[in-house]
């Protein structure tokens, strides 16, 4: 019998040959030093392979997956005693506050009533400054945007017409690198 | 332990725990061959989950004259094809395996080939074979998983992949010998 091919090997080492081919290659074996060492790698390498540690789930991943195909529905009557719930909750807080400050249910509501006023009064008064600051900050960007251009049109009529072209053609041609330069750093930028 | 075909059938006639005894079953294996293939624990974790919501709403559709493992198999091998087009990497088919330059490869046992038994303990020797199963061809790494770290047999392979038994066994083995060869370049 000629030498084992790799192929030869790995068939017989997974056992699955015939009985009498088996017995051909390990007569092969013994008599050849070549194809014993050429054997002894690939049983060392398929030993490693089948010894590769398992990857592990999360131990509630099951339950996670149950989760998502069986999301937990609210039933109608759930959703009135969520009702229920809070609505009591709301007559129990007032109950322990009236008791607490011995003030009646009218004077409480007024100074419920003050509170919610107040605090709608101070969110709009914030609202218009904030609105200020958004106008004050774009006068600022427009009056600068204006001198740049009127800079650039003084800079154009001292720069001759050709040179003007080539400087236009190579803001484009720089601004066109840097787009895609960008574009593959983040949409192709983990694997090829 | 029940049948998967019994808890398929439990499963559709509303027993929603049936499904969740074939989760069990089935999270690691899924987990390790969909890990190894892409190669990121995070997504296979996600593209896992996939498979199983994948394989709920589709339970109709299993045809009980095929094994439920190698029908869960081909949804989760469809699932990573389409992770990679969404990720633009490229998925090489079993007929584009020449781009990888695999033929420059020698099958054929040297006399002075390099030794791997020599270079490495075996401890070693299995984290060189985790990095090195990222670099063979994803078609390649997809068989070589199924075969030996899920322990599917060929058949159970060609019956996922609609293959025959002899071009699977074929696959399997360059693969081994990419890794081989690519692990005694290294050494």
């Amino acid at each position: 019998m000629s030498c084992l091919s790799a192929e030869q090997i790995y068939t017989y080492l997974e056992k699955e040959l015939s009985a009498s081919e088996n017995r051909k290659i390990e007569k092969h074996l013994s008599s050849c030093l070549k194809c014993h060492k050429a054997l002894e790698e690939r049983k060392f390498f398929l030993q490693a392979v089948e010894g590769l540690p398992s990857w592990q789930v999360p131990a509630n991943f099951s339950q996670q997956v149950m989760d998502r195909i069986f999301p937990v529905k609210v039933t109608l009557w759930g959703w009135l005693l969520a009702l229920a719930g809070g609505f009591l909750t709301v007559i129990l807080a007032s109950t322990i506050c009236i008791l607490a400050t011995g003030q009646n249910l009218s004077s409480l509501f007024l100074s419920l009533h003050q509170t919610m006023w107040e605090t709608i009064k101070n969110s709009f008064l914030v609202f218009i400054k904030f609105f200020k600051v958004i106008s004050i900050l774009l006068t600022t960007t427009r009056q600068l945007l204006e001198s740049l251009s009127k800079g650039l049109l003084q800079i154009l009529t001292v720069i001759h017409p050709e040179f003007q072209i080539l400087i236009i053609v190579i803001f484009i041609l720089a601004s066109f690198l840097i787009i895609y330069g960008m574009r593959r750093k983040f949409l192709f930028g983990e694997k090829q | 332990m029940y049948e998967d075909k019994e808890l398929v059938e439990r499963t559709l006639s509303g027993e929603k725990e049936a499904f969740e005894l074939l989760i069990r079953k089935y999270e690691n294996p899924m987990l390790n061959y969909i890990g190894r293939t892409i190669g990121n624990r995070e997504f296979a974790l996600e593209l896992t989950q996939e498979v199983f919501l994948k394989s709920y709403s589709s339970l109709h559709s299993y045809q009980t004259k095929y094994k439920f493992n190698t029908w869960l198999f081909r949804i989760a091998s469809n699932l990573i094809i389409d992770y990679w087009r969404k990720k633009k990497i490229p998925t090489l088919s079993l007929d584009q395996q020449d781009s990888w330059g695999y033929q420059k490869i020698s099958f054929q046992i040297s006399e002075k080939e390099p030794s791997i038994v020599k270079k490495y303990e075996l401890s070693e020797l299995k984290g060189r074979i985790e990095k090195t199963l990222e670099k063979i061809p994803a078609s390649f790494r997809e068989l070589f998983v199924w075969r030996h770290i899920n322990e599917l047999s060929y058949e159970e392979i060609a019956e996922i992949k609609g293959l025959p038994v002899g071009t699977v066994k074929n696959r399997v083995f360059q693969a081994k010998e990419m890794i081989h060869q690519l692990l005694k370049e290294k050494s």
